[in-house]
C-alpha cells in the first residue's frame, strides 16, 4: 500500500510519531446490512466517512487483517487480491460460509484510518480500493495449541474477469455419458502427454 | 455462559499480565523516521500464571473439573488479577486496609460454618458517560486510597462483561482522606461505551478470558509431588452489537 493513498495531512502527522493505523473492510450485502470489519481489537467506530455517512460500528477481528499490497489500475492491469483473516468468529463463518452465494460479487471496499496518541480516530476512513467479492475459502490447520481457522476472501477489481478455466476430460466415458454412441473420444486412451500425432498420415 | 473461576484454584507462584499488541516494523530507517506502525487498536490482554500449586486431591479434582467445564476454550472464564498491595487500598492509622469486615445475616447470625459475607474494600464509581474506545474516564473514589499510574481496575460492561484496564497516567485528581475524584488516562481503549454509573472494581480486577492451549490444563502426575501447571489465557472478545 503506498503512502500516496493517504491524505497528505495524515502523512505529515505520522512524521516523528509511531503511526497507529486501522485497516477497514466494508462489504455491501445485497439483502442484508453491510459487513463491517477492521483489523484491530474490539469494536470501533471510526466516525462518519463517505461510505458510512451516519457512522457505524466495525467489528474487530482480534488479529491483524493481512491485506496484501494492491495497485491502482494502471495501463489496464486488472488484479485479484486475497484477504487473509484470522481471529475468525462464528459470525464471520456464518457470513462467509452460509452466505457465500450472496457474498459473490458484493462490493468490497478497503480503507485505512489513523488514530491519534489516545487511539481516537484522527481522520475519516480513507477508502482507497474497491473490488468485488469472489470465492472465499476457509482453512483449518493444526497448530501447536490446537486448530486455527483462517478465512481467505478473494476480491477482484472491476476489470478482473472470472476466467478461471473449468477443467474437463476428453475421455470416452464422459463423451458417452453426454452423447451416447459418439465416437469422437474413442481413441483418447491411446494418447498421452507428448504423443505426436502425424496429420495427415503419410 | 461465562464461568467464574474460584480464586482458590488460581494461586500461582508468578503471574504475568500484559497487553498483546500487533506492531509492524519496517526496519531501521536512515532518514531517522519511525517505520513501525501499530494496528491492533490498543491490544488484547494476556496472562500467564506460572506454577499454580494444586496441593490437595480436592484442588486437583476441582482443577480437572474446571478444565472440563471450559470445553477446550469454548466457554470463557472470568480471570482474576492478584494485585496485592498495588491497589489503592484505604489507609487507616497509617496502614492499608486490604480486607473487609465479615458481615452476618440481617438477624445477626452467621452461616453454620461460622463464615459470613464480605465485600470489596475499595468502592468507586464512574462519573459521566464515555463513548466506545475512549481512553480517559472520570471516576469518584468513595472509599479508597490514592490512585497512581500503573494500577489496574475492572468495569463490568453491559454486554461484554468484565474488562480490565490499566491506568496510564492520572490526568487530574482531587484527593481527600480515603476519597477523591480522578480523571484517568487508561489503556486499552474502552471496550464498550459507559453510561457513567458503573462501579469500578479495584480489589480484584478481572477480565473475561479463554484458554489458549487445553493441554496446559493437563495435570502432570508425579510421585510424591503435587502438580504445578502453568497456563496462558487470552482476552475473549465478541462484538457488542
Amino acid at each position: 500500500m503506498s503512502e500516496r493513498f493517504l491524505p497528505l495531512a495524515y502523512a505529515d502527522k505520522c512524521r516523528g510519531i509511531r503511526p497507529k493505523l486501522g485497516i477497514y473492510a466494508h462489504i455491501t450485502m445485497p439483502d442484508d446490512d453491510p459487513v463491517r470489519i477492521w483489523g484491530g481489537v474490539g469494536d470501533c467506530d471510526p466516525g462518519t466517512n463517505g461510505v458510512d455517512p451516519a457512522g457505524a460500528i466495525y467489528t474487530g477481528l482480534g488479529e491483524l487483517l493481512n491485506v496484501p499490497a494492491f495497485q491502482a489500475l494502471i495501463n489496464g492491469k486488472a488484479e485479484r487480491i486475497a484477504l487473509n483473516m484470522s481471529g475468525v468468529t462464528e459470525e464471520m463463518v456464518w457470513l462467509f460460509d452460509e452466505q457465500a452465494m450472496n457474498l459473490r460479487d458484493a462490493p468490497v471496499r478497503i480503507g485505512i484510518g489513523s488514530f491519534d496518541e489516545d487511539w481516537q480516530p484522527m481522520d475519516p476512513v480513507n477508502w482507497c480500493w474497491m473490488g468485488f467479492a469472489d470465492v472465499s475459502t476457509m482453512s483449518r490447520k493444526r497448530t501447536e495449541t490446537g486448530f486455527q481457522r483462517t478465512l481467505i476472501q478473494n476480491i477482484g477489481s472491476i476489470f478482473t474477469g472470472r476466467s478461471r478455466g473449468q477443467h474437463s476430460y476428453f475421455t470416452d466415458a464422459s463423451q458417452q455419458a453426454l452423447h451416447p454412441g459418439d465416437k469422437f473420444c474413442e481413441r483418447t486412451p491411446l494418447y498421452n502427454r507428448g504423443y505426436l500425432k502425424r496429420w495427415p498420415r503419410t | 455462559m461465562v464461568l467464574q473461576i474460584p480464586r482458590i484454584l488460581v494461586r500461582p507462584q508468578a503471574q504475568k499480565w500484559g497487553l498483546r499488541y500487533a506492531t509492524t516494523d519496517g526496519g531501521p530507517s536512515m532518514s531517522l523516521q519511525d517505520t513501525s506502525a501499530e494496528t491492533s487498536g490498543g491490544g488484547l490482554w494476556q496472562v500467564t500464571l506460572t506454577a499454580i500449586e494444586l496441593i490437595s486431591p480436592a484442588l486437583r479434582n476441582l482443577w480437572d473439573g474446571f478444565a472440563a467445564l471450559q470445553d477446550g476454550g469454548a466457554t470463557p472464564i472470568v480471570m482474576p488479577m492478584f494485585v496485592g498491595l498495588r491497589a489503592p487500598w484505604p489507609v487507616v492509622d497509617g496502614r492499608p486496609v486490604v480486607s473487609s469486615a465479615i458481615y452476618p445475616h440481617s438477624d445477626g447470625t452467621y452461616v453454620s460454618d461460622g463464615t459470613g459475607y464480605v465485600e470489596d474494600v475499595i468502592r468507586s464509581h464512574l462519573v459521566g458517560a464515555r463513548p466506545l474506545r475512549a481512553t480517559s474516564v472520570t471516576l469518584h473514589m468513595d472509599y479508597g486510597g490514592e490512585i497512581t499510574m500503573g494500577m489496574h481496575f475492572s468495569i463490568r460492561h453491559a454486554k461484554l462483561g468484565w474488562r480490565l484496564y490499566r491506568v496510564r497516567r492520572v490526568i487530574e485528581a482531587t484527593i481527600g482522606t480515603n476519597a477523591g475524584s480522578y480523571n484517568l488516562d487508561v489503556r486499552p481503549p474502552l471496550r464498550q461505551a459507559i453510561t457513567g454509573d458503573e462501579d469500578v472494581v479495584w480489589d480484584t480486577p478481572r477480565c473475561v478470558m479463554r484458554m489458549t492451549d487445553a493441554e496446559q490444563w493437563h495435570q502432570e502426575e508425579e510421585a510424591r509431588k503435587f502438580p504445578t501447571p502453568t497456563i496462558t489465557m487470552i482476552e475473549r472478545l465478541w462484538s457488542a452489537k
